[in-house]
């Protein structure tokens, strides 16, 4: 399920492929699917009971990409970023552009025609380009058009015993988590939200609060973690290995404390391993989504990735397996979310 | 009002941790008011009933803190919460929000204005964990008519609203509504919510004003500003002169003030039903210091002023 959804393109603004496997995966195991007209996927889960609160779980279908801003007469793509990166990754990785996936290649001018200072400082976006093999502006037109997306060419791969790298596990970790949550019975009602355009500013994550009106959100995310050489033990935000990361804050939210300390108690109870997100960088849909309505309490739930908006993303997958189990657990429990209104 | 503003400043209330400060102002306010309850965003939402029409009186409550990231021995690793600058905190007694541990604020690194929380650490004493929130310890002097201390900007505010709920109650016309919003400091996102489900009529809010970010000659110690504009709302002059008016009649004192920058609030109850809006301030000295300074005879025309609205 998550190769498969990892290996689907869906950069923002793009998202149709992963939101037409995602209605046909959970078509058959829920009461009722609305598509809002912005793409979002919003379902809700009959389960035995009706909490006595409205729970919504969040997973933005995204990923992060590139746009072709420009062709130049030579037949070279000028592209900009869509959602947030390091430049750094970028140089000499195969992409694919558009609907007819046209692979390219992102370049830069060559080594020994670089200046000293160029050499030594990191290229910005506006020094690359995307070969496509096109000579000239008129035959790469044939091909893209200025405004097509550009998607990582990186197959979901096993690596070492327990690891897979991937392009995108930012968010499909979050929708496989919820998706395999919503094939299995449930033993309360929630709403399941398969939300848009997270990574360009978390606007589909509001449009979906704005619909179903929940009282507590679980927002389900893939997170940063850089438990690698070089960094301090503590700026490594999370570790692999360790279990799913609880976030306290961040730029974008501050989860609602009672509600962390609720879903905590599950994972105990549970034997769920998991840990803490040990920094404040970063934001997700809980900043939409918390300020929607009358107010909603959050949480942020997310799978550690090593090199996080990058082609080669890495997870550990017994973090996975506690992701989903947790995401179950706790949806399997929120009949006694009145704890936290105590 | 004193002693009141002392209370308000020993009880920390690290953005998202502004429980502890809304279970004190409840327990002050309860018999003031017709109605109060924490929305589920976690403003503070106090109600005093009157006529059809709704004025929403709007402060933050919340203050920077600190989250544990790391912990080696008694050596606690953190990041900010909210916005004072690191260099600021060196040397300062911190304690825990839930617990008992304290500790002080010690540099690894040079002290200028690059140093970073990551280069900090808490000597600490008591058990804390990875997870904890810590807040400043308040240091609190009164010289003359000045009060010194941390988070003054924000917790003089709260002072304010606090005392005229007391005053208002069963003296008021309109209908009041005062909100302590939450984890301001995060983005103004309580007042967004507050402003949401309340959409008033009227909406005041209050802020601090610096002397130094004026583009008027108001300043510090020439009575409360009445904001004529910022960077973000414009009031309307005639609901403006509908309240100075009154503070002529009643002798409070005042200065008009232009200010470099607003705050969101304001924007936030314009998005809400177009609320007619405006902006009342006391002025702080040495801002975004642990040492921030005001004047108790402002904070006393201030609640004068919300009396006269």
């Amino acid at each position: 399920m998550l190769e498969k959804l990892c290996n689907l393109n869906g950069v923002s603004g793009t998202t149709d492929a992963v939101k037409d496997f995602i209605i046909n995966e959970i078509k058959p195991y829920v009461t009722e699917i609305t598509v809002m007209p912005c793409g979002n996927i919003i379902a809700f889960k009959k389960g035995k009971y009706t909490p006595p609160k409205k729970v919504m779980a969040d997973a933005h279908i995204d990923e992060v990409g590139l746009i072709v801003k420009d062709i130049t007469d030579d037949g070279y793509l000028k592209f900009d970023e869509v959602g947030g990166f390091d430049e750094r990754i970028l140089l000499s990785k195969r992409v694919t552009v558009g609907e007819n996936c046209i692979p390219g290649i992102i370049g830069i001018k060559a080594v020994h025609l670089a200046t000293k200072e160029e050499r030594e400082k990191v290229v910005p976006i506006s020094e690359m380009y995307i070969d496509i093999g096109a000579f000239s502006k008129e035959e790469a037109e044939k091909y893209v058009k200025k405004g097509d997306t550009i998607a990582f060419v990186s197959e979901y791969k096993k690596i070492g015993q327990n690891s897979v790298k991937a392009k995108a596990l930012d968010d499909r970790v979050g929708v496989a988590a919820l998706i395999s949550a919503l094939k299995k019975d449930a033993e309360y009602d929630y709403y399941a939200a398969f939300t848009v355009s997270e990574e360009i500013g978390t606007v589909g994550a509001q449009s979906a609060a704005e619909f179903v009106k929940p009282d507590i959100a679980i927002i389900l995310e893939g997170t940063t973690c850089s438990d690698v050489p070089g960094t301090r033990e503590h700026e490594q935000s999370t570790n692999q290995g360790k279990g799913p990361a609880l976030s306290v804050v961040d730029r974008a939210s501050y989860s609602d404390k009672k509600l962390n300390v609720f879903i905590k108690k599950i994972a105990n109870e549970n034997n769920i391993d998991f840990q803490l997100k040990r920094t404040v960088m970063g934001g997700n849909n809980a900043r939409s989504i918390q300020l929607s309505g009358g107010g909603v309490k959050t949480a942020v739930l997310s799978v550690p990735l090593r090199y996080i908006h990058s082609p080669v993303s890495v997870m550990n997958i017994s973090d996975y397996e506690n992701y989903e189990k947790l995401v179950k657990c706790f949806l399997d429990n929120i009949g006694r979310a009145g704890e936290i209104y105590d | 009002m004193i002693n009141t503003l002392k209370n308000i400043m020993n009880i920390p209330s690290v953005s998202g941790n502004e429980e502890y400060l809304k279970e004190y102002i409840i327990s002050e306010i309860k018999n003031y008011c017709d109605e109060y309850y924490v929305d589920n965003f976690g403003n503070l939402i106090v109600k005093i009933n009157g006529n059809d029409e709704t004025l929403m009186i709007n402060t933050p409550m919340d203050e920077s803190g600190f989250l544990i990231t790391h912990k080696e021995e008694n050596k606690l690793y953190f990041a900010g919460i909210g916005g004072i600058s690191p260099k600021e905190t060196v040397g300062k007694f911190v304690k825990a929000v839930d617990g008992e541990a304290k500790g002080i604020i010690v540099a690894d690194k040079e002290i200028n204005d690059e140093l970073k929380f990551s280069d900090m650490h808490i000597e600490a004493f008591g058990e804390a964990e990875t997870g904890d929130i810590f807040a400043l310890e308040n240091s609190i002097n009164q010289l003359g008519d000045n009060i010194f201390g941390y988070a003054l900007s924000r917790k003089a505010g709260v002072a304010v609203l606090l005392e005229a709920i007391k005053k208002s109650y069963k003296n008021n016309t309109k209908t009041l509504y005062f909100a302590f919003s939450a984890e301001d400091l995060l983005g103004f996102k309580g007042a967004k919510v507050a402003s949401n489900v309340i959409s008033p009529d009227y909406t005041v809010v209050i802020t601090s004003s610096c002397e130094q970010k004026n583009l008027t000659d108001a300043k510090f110690g020439g009575g409360i500003a009445v904001r004529i504009k910022d960077n973000i709302v414009i009031t309307n002059k005639a609901f403006r002169k509908s309240f100075t008016d009154k503070f002529d009649k009643n002798d409070i004192p005042y200065q008009l003030e232009i200010a470099e920058k607003g705050v969101f609030n304001s924007e936030a109850a314009y998005n809400a039903g177009g609320s007619q809006t405006a902006v009342l301030g006391y002025f702080v000295k040495n801002p975004d210091t642990t040492y921030e300074c005001i004047s108790i005879k402002d904070i006393e025309n201030l609640v004068k002023a919300l009396e006269n609205l």
